[in-house]
């Protein structure tokens, strides 16, 4: 029992400290890429898509590093459908409204299905070009350097490079045209001088790199790494404590915890009235999901796919990404409460089946 | 002719023009604050310009950028969120000065004031510190939301140092 409460605690801190080492660690390059003069928009652009994942990045990381890949196959799957079914979910309930621009939903919609398709793909590939006699049981591929799986594996980094290159492309064109309004309708009115200190956007400030902030990204970037080893380490425990298997661990525990940025994220944004936010989080981190921690980490090692990860679990992502989109598409580009409790109801009767009956 | 002086509130129209005319004796509001988030403006507007009936008065715009997240938001997506809302309000303080139509009222003068903080904390310290006599507002949110996300005319409604009007609004979101 002691044992149990032990890797609990270990499990909570590890996730607080890997969540603000994230935050601390993005912040602090952005300073220090503002200071070597790396243009704004692509700093902002990094902050918003890559910030808020960083968590699940690192957890697959640690966890492939460590040879538990299907931990880290496990949170980036698990994460996802969390994202969208449990998210989306919570803040239409929530908020009783979530809307969607009909361009930001075909860009960021439609990517997240075409990289949800080409992970299946890829996984199909480890299937079948991989040799039976070096797999585990319950394992159907590995995502390994052998041809044609590092081509898909290539596919995804570059989809990633394509969909980053849209993003800043976009975001230099939504900049300019709040550059026009600002300098024509802004000049009459009285800005507090607490929102001057928040800089304008677009103004490209450069400043020398402080030494704070080399410290701070240095910190952080330890920090990030030692807790998620931390929290992998006490994830597994658990698992072998209290019997339960490792991927059901990643896919629910791990995955909600390190998620917990795009939930306060999208959540706070949407009762904001800032519905791009929220749409940009959940369907942005799907795509950064995907493609980078098991693309790029299929470079550094192989990565072992389960069974019930290539039947079960990608295809529900995928379904419930298509779910997500097409209550948008029929409801008016919004989400409503009806929507929101559809979605945390498809997300439980997920989690039940997969827990109890697979 | 013999009007007596029942004859002159059997009219309606001479009922209503009366009762203008003493709410405009006892209450002269010529500062007026209209908090916006953006929503139903138009409502608003006309019942400031009704308080006003043609005589000098000052109506403040004010847009509160709401800074509250909660914990373990990325402090980068914190500031993301504080120039998108500062944008937004700037887009609705505008919109808010086009509805008024100052050309067509000279006896109007109109301030758009940016702020951030807790909207409602922020709406009643401003209205102590410029001295305002009333603040119109709109009943926002419907029922459930009132009880799931809380309601920002409510908690001003409660310490608010003047007079609040409180219209009872739809939606009609100005979107930016």
């Amino acid at each position: 029992m002691l044992d149990v409460i032990i890797n609990v605690v270990i499990l909570i801190a590890s996730l607080m400290v890997v969540i603000k080492a994230a935050d601390i660690f993005i912040e602090n390059i952005s300073l220090i890429g503002a200071a070597l003069g790396v243009s704004q928009i692509l700093l902002g652009v990094t902050a918003s898509a890559i910030g808020t994942s960083l968590p699940e990045f690192g957890s697959a990381l640690l966890a492939t590093l460590n040879h538990s890949s299907n931990i880290g196959v496990g949170i980036v799957i698990g994460s996802n459908i969390w994202n969208v079914a449990g998210i989306f979910g919570i803040t239409a309930t929530v908020t009783g409204i979530v809307k969607a621009d009909r361009k930001s939903l075909n860009r960021d919609g439609l990517v997240s299905v075409v990289t949800g398709v080409l992970l299946l793909f890829v996984m199909i590939l480890a299937a079948e070009f991989t040799n039976p006699s070096t797999l585990s049981d319950g394992e159907v591929g590995i995502i390994s350097h052998n041809f044609p799986i590092v081509v898909g594996s290539l596919i995804m980094v570059l989809l990633y490079l394509y969909y980053f290159r849209i993003l800043i492309k976009d975001q230099r064109k939504d900049l300019s045209h709040i550059k026009e309004r600002a300098i024509d309708e802004r000049q009459e009115i009285i800005v507090d001088s607490s929102l001057m200190e928040n800089g304008t956007v677009g103004v490209e400030e450069k400043e020398k790199i402080k030494l704070k902030n080399v410290i701070l990204v240095t910190v952080s970037i330890v920090a990030l790494g030692v807790a998620c080893d931390f929290l992998i380490y006490s994830a597994t425990e658990l698992s072998r404590i209290v019997g339960i298997p490792e991927t059901i661990m990643a896919l629910f525990t791990l995955s909600i915890g390190t998620s917990i940025p795009e939930l306060v994220v999208t959540l706070s944004s949407a009762m904001k009235g800032l519905h791009d936010l929220s749409l940009g989080t959940i369907f942005g981190s799907v795509t950064f999901n995907i493609l980078i921690p098991i693309g790029l980490l299929s470079f550094f090692d192989n990565i072992h796919v389960e069974t019930l990860s290539l039947y079960f679990d990608t295809p529900i992502m995928l379904l419930v990404i298509a779910l997500a989109i097409l209550l948008f598409k029929f409801n008016d580009m919004k989400l409503n409460r009806i929507s929101g409790l559809l979605l945390i109801g498809f997300y439980i009767v997920y989690a039940y089946v997969r827990i109890f009956f697979l | 002719m013999n009007l007596t002086v029942m004859d002159i509130f059997k009219d309606e129209n001479n009922v209503n023009f009366i009762l203008k005319q003493l709410v405009g004796v006892f209450l002269m509001y010529n500062k007026i604050l209209i908090p916006t988030m953006g929503k139903y403006m138009e409502q608003l507007i006309d019942h400031a310009i009704n308080f006003i009936d043609g005589r000098d008065a000052e109506i403040i715009a004010l847009y509160v950028v709401d800074d509250s997240v909660p914990f373990l938001t990325p402090q980068t997506v914190k500031d993301e969120m504080i120039e998108e809302l500062k944008l937004r309000g700037g887009y609705f303080l505008d919109k808010f000065e086009e509805l008024i139509d100052l050309e067509d009222k000279p006896n109007i003068s109109l301030k758009k004031v940016l702020k951030k903080g807790k909207p409602n904390e922020i709406i009643v310290d401003f209205a102590k510190e410029k001295n305002v006599e009333i603040i119109i507002l709109g009943t926002g949110k419907n029922i459930i939301d009132k009880h799931i996300l809380g309601s920002v005319s409510e908690k001003v409604v409660h310490h608010a140092p003047c007079d609040i009007f409180l219209v009872r609004t739809v939606d009609n979101e100005f979107t930016g």
